[in-house]
Parts: C-alpha cells; sequence; structure tokens
C-alpha cells in the first residue's frame, strides 16, 4: 500500500493547457517542417527544437493572441538560423526573381482539363504532382505557399511569421503558385491532358497594367551599356 | 463581360481566394464569376490549386516517434523549468529524476498516436486534426451542437451590446473573439443585437447574436477549438463552402453550420436553409 500512495502522492500536476495547446499544433508543424527541410529526420529536428523554444520562451506569449502563428514564427525562425544562416538564401542576379514570369492567363481550357468537378482539386494525375512542384520551388516561396493553402493563416499573419511586409507576402504567393501551375501545366501537356496549342489564352488579360517586363534582358542591356 | 471586371479578377484573385478580401468586394467578385465563364473557370482553377497544395502536405502521416518526441520535448522542457536550468540542450543525457515524468510522457504519446489515427480523414478537415489530448476534458459536438441550438430557439438576453465590450471575451476564451465582434455582415445586410458569455461545462464560448433585416436570427459561437474539439457527428456532414472547410446539418430543424479557421472555431445556429447558413458562417469567419 505504501508503494502505492507515495506513487499517486509524488506528482498531483494538473494538465498544463499551455503545454496542451501547443502540443495540438504538432501535425501541422511537422507537415510544415517537412515541406521546409525536404527530409523527414531533420523535419523531427526541427519540430523538437520549435517545442523546446516554444517552451522556454512561454512567458512571451500573450495570451489572447494567436498560439498557432506564435509557434509558427519560432518554427520559421528555428529553420532560418539553422538551415539557412539567418537570411532566405536568394541569388538576385540568377535565382528566381530574375526570370521573368509570364503574366498570360492559361487558357479557361486548359484549366477545366486540369482541374476535377467533383474535388474542386486538380485531376489526381496532375495532384500527383504537386509534392514535387512544390519542393522545386525556392524555400521562401514554398513557405509562404503552405502556411496560407495549408494553414489557412492570413497574409498579416504570414507576414509575421516570415518578418516580411505584406507586400512580400504577396508577392511570393503570387510568384510560388504561378510558378507551381506552370510546372504542372507542363506535365499536363506531357501528359496528354492539355493540348499544347490551347496552353494560352491569346485574349489573355494581363496581370499587370504594364507589359511584363524581361528582368534579364534588361540586366544584360545593363552590363553592356557599362561594360 | 466586361474586360475592366476581368483585370479587376486579376487583380484580386489570389486575395479573393485566400479570404482576404471584404464582403463587398466578394460579393462583386462572385457577381462578375456569375456572368463570365472565363472568370469563373480562373477561380475554379486557383482554388483546384489549393486545395491540392494542402491535400498534398496533408497526405503525410506524423510519425509515431516524433509524437512521442513532441511529447519529451515538453516534458524536458517542464522539468528544465522546474529546476531553472537554462543550460539544458536537447541532447542532455537524462538523468534519472527526469527520467520518470519522460517515461510517462512517453506513453502518452503512444496513446496520443492511437487516438489520433482512430478517425478516418475527411478531405483535410482542419475540424478533425488529430490531438485528442485531453478529450476528457472535451465536450461532445452533439452536447456542444444541442446547446448551440437551444440558445438559439430560447436565447438568453445578451450581457452586452457594446462591440468593444467583446474585445474583454477575449481572455475568457483563449481566442481572438474581438475580430468578429462588430461584424456587420455587409453581404446579408444585418445588424449586432449583442453578445454574452457562454459557460460549457468546465469551457466557455462566447455567444454572438444577430438579426438580418429580413427578421431572421442568427447566433453564433466563437469558441476556442483547441478546448472544445468538434469532430464528425452522424448529424453532420463535411463540405466545402468557397473555401473553407465546414461541416454542416439540421439540428433540430435549425441549419447549423460549424468551422474553425486560422485557429477560432465559429458555429452557427439559424432557420435559414443549409446553403445561406454556411454561407454566412464564411462571411462571419472571413471577418476583417
Amino acid at each position: 500500500m505504501a508503494f502505492f500512495s507515495s506513487f499517486t502522492k509524488r506528482r498531483p500536476r494538473e494538465p498544463d493547457p499551455f503545454e496542451s495547446s501547443v502540443l495540438l499544433h504538432v501535425d501541422s508543424l511537422y507537415s510544415t517542417a517537412l515541406r521546409m527541410t525536404r527530409n523527414a529526420s531533420d523535419a523531427e529536428d526541427l519540430v523538437q527544437d520549435t517545442l523546446l523554444k516554444a517552451m522556454r520562451s512561454r512567458t512571451q506569449f500573450e495570451s489572447g493572441t494567436n498560439l498557432k502563428a506564435w509557434v509558427f514564427k519560432i518554427l520559421t525562425n528555428t529553420f532560418i538560423n539553422r538551415y539557412r544562416r539567418g537570411v532566405f538564401e536568394r541569388d538576385l542576379l540568377n535565382g528566381p526573381d530574375a526570370k521573368p514570369l509570364s503574366d498570360a492567363w492559361m487558357s479557361a481550357a486548359s484549366m477545366q482539363q486540369m482541374c476535377d468537378p467533383e474535388t474542386h482539386a486538380f485531376r489526381p494525375i496532375i495532384e500527383g504532382e504537386v509534392g514535387k512542384a512544390l519542393n522545386a520551388l525556392p524555400d521562401d516561396f514554398r513557405l509562404a505557399v503552405v502556411l496560407s493553402d495549408v494553414e489557412d493563416f492570413s497574409y498579416r499573419e504570414i507576414s509575421d511569421i516570415m518578418g516580411c511586409p505584406i507586400g512580400t507576402v504577396m508577392s511570393r504567393l503570387h510568384r510560388g503558385r504561378k510558378m507551381l501551375q506552370d510546372v504542372l501545366l507542363e506535365h499536363a501537356v506531357a501528359m496528354g491532358i492539355v493540348r499544347p496549342a490551347s496552353q494560352h489564352d491569346a485574349s489573355a488579360v494581363q496581370d499587370g497594367s504594364a507589359a511584363a517586363v524581361d528582368l534579364g534582358e534588361y540586366r544584360a542591356r545593363k552590363r553592356g551599356a557599362v561594360g | 463581360m466586361s474586360q475592366s471586371s476581368c483585370h479587376e479578377l486579376a487583380r484580386c484573385l489570389s486575395a479573393y481566394v485566400d479570404g482576404e478580401l471584404e464582403a463587398s468586394q466578394i460579393v462583386a467578385i462572385e457577381d462578375h464569376a456569375d456572368v463570365c465563364a472565363a472568370c469563373a473557370s480562373r477561380i475554379a482553377f486557383a482554388k483546384a490549386c489549393r486545395s491540392s497544395v494542402r491535400n498534398e502536405v496533408k497526405s503525410g502521416h506524423v510519425p509515431d516517434a516524433m509524437r512521442m518526441r513532441a511529447a519529451i520535448a515538453v516534458a524536458q522542457a517542464r522539468e528544465d523549468s522546474a529546476q531553472n536550468d537554462t543550460m539544458v540542450g536537447p541532447n542532455k543525457l537524462l538523468s534519472l529524476r527526469i527520467a520518470g515524468p519522460i517515461a510517462a510522457a512517453a506513453a502518452f504519446a503512444l496513446v496520443w498516436a492511437a487516438v489520433a489515427r482512430m478517425p478516418s480523414r475527411t478531405a483535410g478537415l482542419p475540424l478533425d486534426a488529430p490531438g485528442a489530448a485531453t478529450a476528457a476534458a472535451m465536450l461532445s459536438i452533439d452536447s456542444f451542437l444541442e446547446d448551440l441550438v437551444e440558445q438559439h430557439a430560447n436565447p438568453l438576453p445578451p450581457e452586452t451590446t457594446n462591440p468593444s465590450d467583446v474585445e474583454s471575451f477575449d481572455k475568457f476564451i483563449g481566442v481572438p473573439v474581438h475580430t468578429v465582434s462588430a461584424p456587420t455582415v455587409p453581404a446579408f445586410h444585418g445588424r449586432w443585437l449583442g453578445g454574452r458569455m457562454m459557460p460549457m461545462r468546465e469551457q466557455r464560448a462566447a455567444m454572438l447574436q444577430y438579426q438580418l433585416d429580413n427578421g431572421r436570427r442568427i447566433t453564433v459561437y466563437v469558441y476556442n477549438p483547441g478546448r472544445i474539439r468538434v469532430a464528425a457527428s452522424p448529424r453532420l456532414r463535411a463540405e466545402v463552402v468557397g473555401n473553407a472547410p465546414m461541416y454542416v446539418g439540421y439540428v433540430r430543424g435549425y441549419s447549423v453550420a460549424v468551422t474553425d479557421k486560422r485557429g477560432v472555431g465559429y458555429a452557427l445556429a439559424s432557420d435559414l436553409d443549409e446553403q445561406e447558413n454556411s454561407k454566412l458562417l464564411v462571411a462571419v469567419g472571413s471577418a476583417p
């Protein structure tokens, strides 16, 4: 009997609401971490570090604010500091920012052919390629897309989590999605789902009011003029 | 079809599918899509892209080892803070003193993993996110809905009719209730009647009451999905309205719809038809 009473008396601990609330987000943290690191064991390390940091800095959390966004901010900072030397790496001259995006819409027919009207998602044969296409995006584009599409954070929350202005969030989302969709369109054409001729809409609406500027060409001209 | 509206849609499409537009802008875009087939395809495509990214990212299972590590990390951090030891890193060898609680955490993680696997996956509904860790303290979906419908049918008078008072609800619920405090729900021409706190067993929800211009009343519960976990019920079915996954159905003759968005739970009861009801919930849940 003495054994049992000492066992039950030892730790009359109540469940800690902060701990259980943080643990509720493990699934989301892990799936996002997996997209950040693209590697299961790194993702597990990253989530573990994030939870330790969240628990240690719990006094800094203001109750009544969004706990999930707060934990995701810790996740992002931990990822950047650990794997990206404190910044999202970006090669401005040759990286994805330098590549001009075509602003033309895909044709409505191509769009319809890629979608499954019943599931309101892409057809399975296209959806199967999304993972690969997502992993091919630059880190910051991929993270913005995952935070918005999967975790449903608002632009303001994403700007706080990623530590950048809302305008940057919007442009990362726009470019990330466009690159993703371009890859999926190529796949659809290769699979024979979309006819090559119908890829782009002749009467397409341009995204901006001005014509798309080819940044690479402009820089090459400029370098030529200087040199 | 007007070209300028297509341009407008091109500019706002991302913000529209991300739920960042105001109700009046949403109405304008949907009106345009009703008469412009090309823009309707563009919207459907943008939404499909969102859904497929979500399906893909959510398709993986969290390994049991991860759940165990998570529970252990939390238990370890708790012990560290109890010992006031700030020098402990994640790779520290475990002392006998903290091995006990950590073993308990590991056992908890195993149970958690087993419980989390039980419900079948339903179209990536956020409501289904596993984590029934504190299931004992949670309310069943049926008693939650009964309470909502009972309050809708025989409402208690509001405690406050001053929108700024609703901010004080936040600390009782643990989620930002005040973001929906004055949802004039412009698209539906309604007005806010008032709000009050509702105790529910050991939990609480904030009740917000509205009246539409056509005289119909709607009752909204704002709750903390971390504490009140809404799971599938035979009385509800999963549905995607706009971009929002939600549960909809009828309880005692009233339409109900339940969803959570960005860590805040919303449940709505009304005597409108199911479709109008769920559209309203989307509008309430996306109030700025």
